[in-house]
């Protein structure tokens, strides 16, 4: 696992955050920290103080086996990626290895911790730990994915290549399902972030090997910005987005609004639906926010998906 | 949890509940499967709309996010029926 090979941690590791959208918020972590520096001068315990260069960004507390967890391990306390009660948590990190002296200090940039949470919590989800009762067993790879699908796609993304629209550079592919999609991405050397808010689905993905444990998050795509920096993606993909009607074309104009926020001024937007339908509530969502570009007729009598694609580019100013 | 067939329910069956074969019939006052779902697999769900032949597969994320935003408009009416795979 990164995160435990950028500690230099051979036990096991627990971060005190349940998923990797909470690492924004760090609720649990602060309030853990609040009740370690109570009792920080009372006790002595291994500690490791992880830093991005200038500040304290994390905490590592060794925990050694009792009765009821008997297994050594490192509870990990971060803000590396937090986006409020930084300073809170450096304080109070601090404060602590005031008391108990850290053993070692690790420095960790900011975006490769990034990368180590979001496969902590792919690994996470995929041992069913994020799920109290899981009831899903695995559905075998024949059942879930379909060649015909996935070829179909990658023939139409080789035919916009050979056109000069090329999917390439910092790619987030959005509502990735259980990778039915990014298969076709693969196979043509992209190597997208992926994010889902179906957490089962991406169990199922990532079981498989389909969706990458580094690369893929769940996560809403109506909240994109608050995860990514804006302007980071040179494209974003979406397949067979759906299913989008007049009375949900909000949420659909939304993660529209979100993902052209998070990617480069002149990226590529790329979007499929299975209707005629679909794709002019999307065409519209997506004109009024400024992305300018075509919709291209992709039906064939034998297929349903990918039937309709949306190819534009994000404007100067949003 | 036990489903009850074919019979008019008010509050919406969790999608997980369903069993592999079943038909959740989401009607309204004015009309009767506006939206059927099939559950083929697990966690393989099928969609159909009224009016449109296509039968989609997509996430249970997103047919239950449609669902919701549908509800908030329209009082709806939900039925599970099993589909006879032999019917013609």
């Amino acid at each position: 696992m990164i995160l435990q090979d950028l500690l230099g941690i051979k036990d096991e590791i627990y971060l005190v955050e349940p998923g990797y959208h909470s690492q924004k918020n760090i609720v649990t972590t602060i309030s853990y920290l609040k009740d370690i520096q109570k009792v920080a001068g009372d006790y002595s315990f291994r500690a490791i103080r992880i830093t991005d260069g200038t500040k304290t960004t994390g905490l590592a507390i060794f925990n050694e086996r009792t009765e009821e967890v008997p297994v050594d391990f490192w509870s990990i306390f971060l803000s590396s990626i937090a986006s409020q009660s930084i300073e809170e948590f450096e304080s109070l990190a601090d404060s602590i290895l005031d008391f108990n002296p850290p053993e070692r200090v690790v420095e960790v940039a900011g975006n490769v911790m990034n990368d180590a949470l979001i496969e902590y919590y792919s690994i996470l989800l995929v041992n069913r730990e994020t799920c109290n009762e899981c009831t899903m067993p695995l559905e075998s790879y024949k059942r879930v994915y379909a060649p015909d699908r996935v070829s179909r796609l990658s023939e139409l993304l080789k035919k916009l290549a050979q056109n000069g629209i090329s999917i390439d550079g910092d790619v987030l592919e959005i509502c990735c399902g259980n990778g039915m999609s990014t298969i076709a991405l693969h196979e043509l050397g992209i190597e997208p972030t992926t994010i889902e808010y179906e957490k089962c689905t991406v169990c199922q993905g990532l079981m498989h090997g389909v969706l990458d444990p580094k690369k893929t998050i769940v996560m809403d795509a109506t909240m994109l910005s608050n995860f990514f920096e804006h302007g980071r993606f040179d494209c974003v993909v979406g397949f067979m987005l759906g299913t989008i009607y007049e009375f949900n074309k909000e949420m659909w104009a939304r993660m529209m609004f979100e993902s052209a926020k998070v990617s480069k001024e002149g990226a590529l937007m790329l979007f499929t639906v299975n209707s005629k339908s679909e794709m002019d509530i999307l065409e519209s969502a997506l004109r009024m926010i400024g992305i300018e570009g075509e919709v291209m007729d992709n039906t064939d009598k034998l297929s349903i998906y990918d039937q309709w694609v949306f190819i534009g580019k994000r404007a100067k100013k949003l | 949890m036990t489903r009850k067939l074919d019979v008019k329910l008010t509050k919406r069956p969790k999608l997980n509940d369903l069993e592999i074969g079943d038909l959740l019939h989401i009607d309204t006052d004015k009309k009767d499967d506006v939206f059927l779902i099939f559950k083929g697999d697990i966690d393989t769900f099928f969609m159909q709309s009224g009016g449109n032949e296509d039968v989609v597969q997509y996430s249970k994320s997103m047919i239950e996010k449609m669902l919701r935003s549908f509800e908030e408009l329209h009082k709806s009416s939900y039925r599970i029926t099993v589909l006879d795979m032999n019917e013609e």
